[in-house]
């Protein structure tokens, strides 16, 4: 395991990465051509300006703060389930989003802010519902009893889905579900990103305070009571601030899979399991991860790729590497 | 003899409302300073009565009093600075150090957003020192054998410096060598004025190290009281129902069966 130095020197050498890289993002696109723009292009060209700084800046900080949320939130339920197994996605969030912009597209019209709303009030609802239910399963313990109703809320409001994409208007409204599906930054302005960005630095603020307390919710509940803590509402309240922050930034990325899954094995790999490091590991590798996903997604083609193909496709490589590489720890 | 830090007044537990009572009528005290062994056959409440001690388990009826005052009285962190847990057993789902691991056991002193300090780390590398493990502190808890895994669940409890210890079947993973290093270590920390409570079903490591036993069977008390006064033929054959001798072997009460 390295040391407590070392690893503090990792922290700082990836945060000057993520800022480097925010930096070259910054002038990265497909204006004037692919590739880079330069400096004075960007001073002489009003056109230019409008796009660095109207789109791809607020582009560029929803892309980071997409991918600290997802793995700070990863690293979060991994934690507290003990599992490393378990994503944001876990608990009915994801596909209560998921159902939430549907229907917003479906019945509500085309304004974003509000199927924006209606995908985070899907999104808590269905933690709520898996809390609610677990807490109605009378047998198993505490984790065994959210994983299960995690997956029972997840296929509901997936088939509740399905129905509306069969009932969405197949010119105008599913080819809309079907891209939010995929997930994706190119709706991001400065109104969208500031209408989420407060609730999202908060979160993320609270939870890297909180990262040493995280290790004790690992325990089982009678060590960690033992221990002088209250583990059912420290675990509720950090589970729920978890999941409103990877509820606001999916409202406005769409789905984006397997940062949340990948990212804290690999943060754990590099910085061990302690959360005092592998938390804020997480959050700088995710916020990088994402954005040279991003990134991608908005140069290698003319037309964009959705973001949730690439992280996708990337995180099931790096996942299948982990797993034939035999270095995924996972309990038995 | 000393006062009583942990009394239990008529206590009676049971798991589910409708259940049947795993203890009943339950009334003891645990004298100050003493290591007191709560012995009995497999499944007759010995943990469920450690829980109700640690405030993890509420009692149905009766009360429990610590240090003259109602264990329901105290907070969480309180009890935590005044009493540390060894499991019986515990999973361990992250590759954690050994270090951070017993760190854990500062829990009590700091605040929910405090990050442990060089006091604390100072404290946990003490511990580790205790339980012998001080030359494996940086390496994964998760390649412990059993032995080493409950002397680390030892060293985090030690790391809450308790004033009382609750050990749960403390020696059911430990081979001959670590069995006698953990009697040393429980010696040496009554020693220092800790209050001691295990559970075991082995007479022998009952007899080899507390002061004080409560035999308890289908969840009531049989006896209790000081070990030279409790440990007899008659009494632990009733315990166990099978036939068992205690004879004396060079000044030291020895349990032989067969």
């Amino acid at each position: 395991m390295p040391t407590i130095h070392s690893r503090n020197l990792a922290l700082w050498g990836l945060l000057t990465l993520l800022i480097l890289s925010f930096i070259f993002s910054l002038f990265l696109g497909r204006y004037p051509e692919p590739g880079l723009i330069s400096p004075q292009r960007i001073i002489q060209d009003t056109l230019a300006q409008q796009l660095v700084f109207n789109l791809r800046l607020p582009r560029i900080i929803s892309a980071v703060l997409l991918g600290m949320v997802l793995s700070t939130a990863g690293t979060i339920f991994q934690m507290i389930f003990g599992n490393p197994l378990v994503e944001p996605g876990f608990l009915g969030v994801s596909q209560g989003a998921a159902f939430g912009t549907a229907f917003g597209i479906i019945f509500l019209g085309n304004a974003a802010w509000l199927i924006q709303v209606t995908a985070a009030i899907f999104a808590l609802s269905g933690l709520a519902l898996s809390y609610f239910v677990a807490r109605r399963i009378h047998f198993g313990g505490w984790v065994l009893r959210l994983v299960l109703s995690g997956i029972v809320i997840s296929a509901l409001f997936s088939a509740g889905l399905g129905i509306l994409k069969y009932l969405a208007d197949p010119l105008s409204q599913l080819p809309e579900i079907t891209f939010w599906l995929l997930g994706g930054l190119w709706g991001i302005t400065w109104e969208r990103l500031s209408s989420i960005s407060i609730i999202v630095v908060l979160s993320l603020i609270f939870l890297f305070l909180m990262r040493w307390r995280i290790n004790l919710l690992s325990l089982n509940d009678e060590t960690s009571h033992s221990l002088g803590i209250t583990p059912g509402k420290e675990r509720s309240l950090l589970l729920l601030v978890a999941t409103i922050a990877t509820a606001a930034v999916i409202s406005v990325s769409g789905m984006v899979g397997w940062v949340g899954l990948i990212i804290p094995h690999i943060a754990r790999r590099l910085f061990g399991a302690d959360a005092r490091y592998s938390l804020p590991a997480a959050m700088l590798i995710g916020g990088l991860f994402s954005l040279f996903c991003d990134d991608l997604a908005r140069v290698i083609l003319p037309g964009e790729i959705p973001l949730g193909i690439l992280t996708a496709f990337l995180g099931a490589t790096i996942f299948l590497i982990l797993m034939i590489r035999q270095t995924l720890s996972i309990p038995k | 003899m000393n006062r009583s830090i942990l009394t239990f007044d008529s206590v009676a537990f049971r798991y589910q409302a409708d259940g049947n009572l795993v203890l009943t009528n339950l009334s003891l005290e645990i004298p100050s300073g003493s290591v007191t062994s709560i012995l009995g056959p497999n499944g007759v409440g010995k943990t469920t009565l450690l829980y109700l001690a640690l405030g993890w388990l509420k009692p149905h009826q009766g009360k429990i009093l610590l240090d003259d005052r109602r264990l329901s009285d105290y907070s969480r962190r309180e009890l935590g600075r005044w009493m540390g847990l060894v499991p019986q057993t515990e999973h361990i789902s992250f590759d954690f150090t050994l270090l951070e691991y017993v760190l854990l056991g500062r829990a009590p002193y700091l605040n929910p957003l405090d990050m442990p300090g060089e006091v604390d780390i100072h404290i946990a590398s003490e511990a580790l020192i205790q339980v012998g493990l001080e030359n494996l502190q940086h390496r994964s808890a998760l390649n412990l054998s059993g032995g080493e895994r409950q002397l680390l669940l030892m060293a985090r409890a030690l790391a809450q410096q308790p004033r009382i210890l609750l050990l749960d079947e403390p020696s059911s993973h430990l081979d001959l060598g670590n069995k006698i290093k953990l009697i040393n270590l429980i010696r040496t920390l009554a020693q220092q004025g800790v209050t001691i409570i295990f559970t075991t079903h082995e007479a022998e490591l009952a007899s080899s190290v507390a002061t004080h036993l409560i035999l308890i069977k289908d969840g009531s008390i049989q006896e209790t009281g000081k070990l030279e006064d409790v440990l007899h033929t008659e009494k632990l054959s009733a315990l166990y129902g099978v036939p068992v001798r205690v004879i004396n072997v060079d000044d030291k009460r020895v349990v032989v069966w067969g």
